[in-house]
């Protein structure tokens, strides 16, 4: 009768990368739903309307986070938008898009897209704050902001 | 008369890898030229086009040379032959033609208006046709061996998988319950993209581990020491993404999640620093001296491993990510993890197969060394501008009150010199593509 044969250290580590790519897999799958699901800080998704929507579009269409950052994630040519309605107001941002600023283009874009993209614009801004202007900065930055009409 | 020996498939990728290459640091440097000395209209118009281009390509590089390197040394690592030689024919040509149908939609406007993943959904169709028979043929490859795979087989497997999943992640946006959902929408495309980095990063680190058995017959990847960095490295692709969007209003879970995931690569660094002297340790070095040049490529990728550990740990600490998200802080580490790691490896290994079946003259060797130091530190002066423009850039705006304008004129003269380190990069990346043409064009199959 042959004896018991003895895993090797190979086995030993090929068993044990099984189990924890098995236990990482499970944990990627499980956060990744949280994330999907995730309704942000404010505990209320928050959506665009139908013109936002199509304002969306068109922002992708014309390529603008080549230069432009929503939350500081983008190109580093042109300026954060993230709250640039509430900054300008929606008429001065109208004009821009319309007239192009500085080194912003003019896109020529039809009257209702130039509307949709400020409306869309005006909702991502209600999402939150970027950047934080506050001295001395804290840990995480603070994004509690009650949505419209809540 | 006996046929021609058909092409090694791993020939194809590089051939394309160094295709792509060149064509992204044209783009990037025609988009600097753009605008630092055209009418500002005409240079944002130009730079619309130009960045997804140098993006797309650069992105494609790092795949294509990574694929190939897969292709030259999983057969020889695992004892087996190649699952199918049809099938990476097939994987190239729908490639081929993701990447002729995103060019033709950028030169013509029409985009997805995605950072990183810029083309429209035909390119997106081939590309995950491409993938398909990368997996298949990886896996039907990697079966054959009876014995447990090394590490680097393990990574390779894990970049295969995650790409599949981060590309399908991607392209979510299309989906109107993503699409209508502004916060959901930006939290999954960055949570996708960091999948996707950590994915390309899985196949160029493993290509790195298994260059150095290959070439200094570092037997350690089987150990428990290299499987417990793979298992550390993959937490890190699956869990830390967020450390990027910490300004974003999502859960706070997903930034404590994330904070303390980053916050492991230190035990990272502190094996760094213990095994620092290794890549330029001289006795290794003359044991094989026909291995200098990919040595020399991974010695560098060490020290910029080092230099952007430091950097992406520190950014990651909450309060100084205050000051350093949205900056160029953040181009900086992009570029030294693409270019100072992610292509030294690519050209070490690269170089190493294609050495192994030509010769070097030396001329050439001159040449490519030239290549070899303005990329570096032509890269080093580049990363080191931008992280101080970032720096004061961040603490004008946080501190300050900065506006963008203000900002901008603060930046000018930094940024300036930051195009003109930008040039020599690209005059540097631009010597060490001819040799690699050069000596690829030489290389039996």
């Amino acid at each position: 009768m042959s004896a018991p044969k003895t895993p090797s250290a190979d086995d030993s580590i090929s068993r044990w990368n099984r189990r924890i790519l098995a236990t990482l897999a499970v944990g990627f799958v499980v956060m990744s739903a949280g994330v999907f699901l995730d309704t942000g800080v404010q505990q209320e998704a928050a959506t665009f309307s139908p013109e936002g929507v199509t304002g969306k579009r068109i922002w992708l269409r014309e390529n603008c986070m080549v230069c432009h950052q929503f939350y500081g994630m983008g190109g580093y040519l042109g300026p954060d938008l993230t709250n640039v309605v509430s900054r300008l107001g929606s008429e001065t941002t109208a004009w821009v898009i319309r007239n192009g600023r500085g080194s912003m283009p003019n896109l020529n874009l039809p009257e209702e897209d130039i509307r949709s993209l400020t409306i869309f614009l005006e909702e991502m801004g209600e999402t939150g704050t970027f950047p934080q202007k506050t001295w001395p900065p804290g840990w995480f930055p603070p994004v509690h902001q009650p949505l419209p009409g809540s | 008369m006996t046929p021609p020996s058909p092409r090694h498939p791993a020939t194809r990728f590089f051939w394309a890898a160094g295709g792509s290459l060149l064509l992204a640091i044209l783009a990037g440097a025609w988009a600097i030229q753009m605008l630092a000395w055209s009418s500002p209209g005409d240079s944002i118009e130009a730079f619309i086009q130009l960045r997804p281009i140098h993006v797309t390509f650069a992105v494609a590089w790092i795949f294509l040379a990574a694929i190939g390197g897969i292709w030259a040394y999983l057969p020889k690592a695992l004892n087996v032959s190649l699952y199918s030689r049809r099938l990476t024919q097939m994987q190239g040509w729908l490639f081929f033609i993701a990447g002729v149908l995103a060019l033709a939609g950028y030169l013509t406007g029409n985009f997805s208006g995605r950072e990183y993943l810029n083309f429209t959904w035909p390119a997106s169709l081939f590309i995950a046709a491409g993938w398909g028979c990368f997996f298949v043929n990886f896996f039907s490859t990697a079966r054959k061996s009876t014995k447990p795979w090394p590490v680097y087989v393990w990574m390779w497997a894990t970049g295969v998988v995650m790409f599949t999943w981060t590309f399908i992640e991607a392209h979510l946006w299309m989906l109107p319950w993503f699409e209508e959902a502004p916060v959901r929408d930006l939290s999954v495309q960055w949570k996708s993209y960091g999948g996707l980095t950590g994915s390309w990063n899985m196949l160029v680190y493993g290509l790195l581990i298994c260059l150095l058995e290959q070439i200094g017959g570092e037997g350690a990847s089987r150990s428990r020491k290299a499987f417990f960095f793979y298992w550390l490295g993959l937490t890190n692709l699956m869990f830390g993404y967020a450390h990027h969007t910490y300004h974003l209003p999502q859960a706070e879970w997903i930034r404590w999640m994330s904070f303390g995931i980053s916050m492991t690569e230190w035990v990272v660094l502190l094996s760094l620093i213990q095994d620092w002297a290794q890549p330029w340790n001289r006795e290794i070095w003359k044991k094989s001296p026909a291995h200098r040049v990919p040595r020399a490529f991974l010695a560098a990728t060490s020290a910029w491993v080092g230099i952007n550990l430091v950097l992406a740990l520190l950014i990651s600490i909450p309060t100084l990510n205050w000051f350093t998200h949205g900056t160029t802080i953040t181009l900086a580490h992009a570029m030294g993890s693409t270019i100072g790691i992610n292509s030294m490896v690519l050209f070490g290994g690269g170089f190493a197969w294609m050495l192994s079946r030509s010769t070097l003259s030396r001329g050439q060797e001159k040449y490519l060394w030239s290549g070899f130091a303005m990329t570096n530190l032509f890269l080093l002066g580049f990363f080191l501008i931008l992280v101080l423009a970032g720096g004061m850039k961040g603490l004008g705006m946080v501190q300050s009150d900065w506006s963008f304008s203000e900002a901008q004129d603060h930046l000018a003269p930094m940024l300036y010199w930051a195009g003109w380190m930008a040039m020599g990069l690209f005059l540097g990346v631009l010597i060490l593509l001819f040799s690699w043409f050069s000596i690829l064009s030489r290389a039996k199959s």
